[in-house]
């Protein structure tokens, strides 16, 4: 199978894509328009500050969200924190998908000390708890978008990498590739042409899986004061301070939560849907593990 | 393939020695990666000089090759000498033991309601596969599990304690009050925030398992020779779905961790989640370093312990 029969094949899955699975879609391509373009559509900038208008509730004229403690427009701040946000899920996913398919494939494909070593390192990575390490990983690096996606990154990648190891596994054994090593294709040759197009499906799951994560995940590293550091906005540091003005203006620490969690959610749906798609007999058992 | 318990056993502990090196290897490099390394904390205070530094530094022993500060560490380690902590010279471990009765009263109770939401999440789903009920159980299930527990917890400030004042908003216990009723209400809206994310875990895992058993002909024989539906869920489905949960209790060990730090500062509950923020926020790192190893072999002795116990309790592993 080559390259552009997998993603013929990813493609023609598409079409078993579950309803919620469409809607997820859709929603995904909306926030994303929504946060690339609507802070030039609106008229505030993110750091506008208006004195006479804090703690506006939402529904304001002007400002449909309403204003934060220091009158800055909401919708606009939740509108630049989602590209921060949605950048850091989407980068570090990139990052964490490659690497760890590289490292699966390596791990998968050798059965010495090449998947001894990996695999070791995978369980070790998951002994740490995730919070713990990205903290202690913060503090440790000058704060930033760029070391927050590489702290995402390194706590994400085991994921691509087991499932990549699994599937290599399994797919090194069949006939087709016992045969084209029979017929002098050389392991370079194998990995690129015959197991990654196999396992780019499996790989495009755990991917949109891995985005809702690393969305989550940076937005408590963010929230709890160690990610994105302000005036810079995303939608785990808009909390950051709202709990102080929880009793007074509630909407400051509800919206930002809900754009994390309705964001996510969609991410975790198509996803999903994407599995049952390509995979049916996992729909069938309805297993999610 | 044929290995007895203790052969297991001595395996797994082999593996786990030497991910345990790797893990303390990893956290000792962080520390001496820090700004300023383990001196940043003295190097802040008033009237500091480099000379008074060095002395410092020689006294801790840091003007050693770095791989003997890691050797001593590790022996320290080993010893129950985890080091002293910055702020006020109290000795690591017993820090963090001191704030680990919180945190498992945390982590237990959020247990109990996870894992019975997830069970009952779970045998919804298997029993009524494919139904609008099943569609519905997985539609909560993602959702729970895609909320910001930070989040959840200020929703739940919010609702049940600044609009209604039925809950207290955070902390352990009111001052003076050492009732049961009071701690209990202290305890409901952290565990309940904690306890909820995780349904969705437990659910997953039950509904997959209880639908394998489901499909067996055991259950199909049972059904055929009239035994009542209850009957085969509680006698049958429920104990081939618990079973392979086991090694999954001690996997899900580092999640509810990561999830009670959120939880913990969000609620300001005195458990270890807190102490390791606020080690951080004081550049406590021998609190932090202390906190990162006590939970990652925590996590290690948990998982071995579950693997152990499934080995023993299921007997096709062994046979």
């Amino acid at each position: 199978m080559s390259g552009a029969d997998a993603i013929l094949s990813v493609r023609t899955h598409l079409h078993d894509l579950r309803p919620r699975g469409r809607i997820a879609a859709c929603y995904i391509v909306l926030v994303v328009i929504a946060c690339v373009a609507g802070p030039w559509v609106l008229p505030y900038g993110h750091a506008h500050i208006d004195l006479h208008h804090r703690f506006l509730s939402p529904i304001s004229a002007g400002h449909p969200l309403g204003t934060d403690e220091i009158g800055r427009d909401l919708l606009t701040r939740v509108l630049m924190g989602g590209r921060v946000s949605l950048l850091v899920g989407l980068a570090s996913t990139i990052l964490s998908t490659v690497i760890g398919t590289a490292l699966g494939l390596v791990a998968g494909y050798n059965s010495g000390a090449a998947r001894f070593l990996i695999t070791t390192i995978i369980d070790a990575t998951l002994c740490f708890p995730v919070v713990f390490l990205m903290l202690t990983l913060a503090a440790v690096l000058s704060p930033g978008v760029g070391t927050i996606i590489g702290i995402v990154t390194l706590v994400s990648w085991m994921e691509a990498a087991r499932v990549v190891q699994a599937q290599t596994r399994v797919i090194r054994k069949m006939d087709y590739v016992t045969a084209v090593v029979a017929m002098g294709a050389t392991d370079r040759y194998v990995l690129l042409r015959e197991v990654l197009p196999n396992v780019a499906p499996a790989v495009i799951v755990s991917a949109t899986l891995t985005i809702a994560r690393a969305i989550l995940l940076e937005s408590y590293v963010s929230y709890l004061g160690y990610g994105v550091q302000p005036p810079d906005a995303s939608w785990g540091n808009l909390l950051n301070n709202a709990q102080e003005y929880l009793e007074s203006d509630p909407w400051l620490a509800i919206i930002p939560g809900v754009a994390i969690a309705l964001t996510v959610t969609m991410f975790n749906l198509l996803g999903e849907s994407l599995r049952d798609a390509i995979d049916p007999s996992l729909r069938a058992r309805g297993s999610r593990s | 393939m044929a290995e007895g318990l203790f052969a297991f056993a001595a395996r797994r502990a082999g593996v786990n020695v030497l991910l345990l090196m790797l893990v303390s290897l990893t956290g000792f490099m962080l520390l001496h990666a820090t700004p300023g390394g383990p001196l940043a904390q003295f190097s802040l205070s008033p009237g500091m000089t480099t000379e008074r530094l060095n002395q410092i530094a020689h006294s801790m022993g840091l003007d050693q090759p770095l791989w003997l500060q890691y050797v001593k560490w590790l022996g320290g380690l080993l010893k129950g000498d985890w080091g002293h902590s910055y702020r006020d010279h109290a000795p690591v471990l017993s820090i963090i033991v001191a704030h680990l009765g919180a945190t498992v009263e945390l982590g237990l109770a959020s247990l109990v309601i996870s894992f019975l939401g997830g069970l009952a999440m779970g045998l919804i789903g298997a029993l009524r596969a494919g139904e609008a009920i099943d569609a519905l159980c997985s539609l909560v299930g993602v959702i729970l599990l895609s909320l910001p527990t930070f989040w959840l917890g200020l929703v739940f400030i919010y609702f049940l304690s600044v609009r209604t004042g039925w809950f207290p908003a955070g902390g352990l216990m009111a001052p003076g009050d050492a009732s049961a009723s009071d701690r209990l209400r202290h305890l409901a809206l952290p565990a309940m925030t904690l306890g909820l994310v995780s349904i969705p875990v437990w659910g997953a895992y039950v509904r997959a398992f209880a639908g394998d058993t489901l499909n067996q002909d055991h259950i199909r024989t049972a059904r055929a020779l009239g035994v009542p539906g209850w009957r085969i869920v509680l006698r049958r489905v429920l104990p081939a779905a618990l079973l392979p949960l086991i090694p999954i209790a001690g996997v899900y060990l580092p999640t509810l961790l990561s999830g009670a730090l959120v939880t913990e500062t969000v609620f300001t509950w005195p458990g270890v989640g807190r102490l390791f923020l606020d080690s951080l926020q004081y550049r406590d790192y021998p609190v932090a370093l202390g906190v990162l190893m006590f939970s990652a072999v925590l996590v290690l002795i948990c998982s071995l312990a579950a693997e152990l116990l499934h080995h023993a309790a299921d007997p096709r592993l062994r046979a």
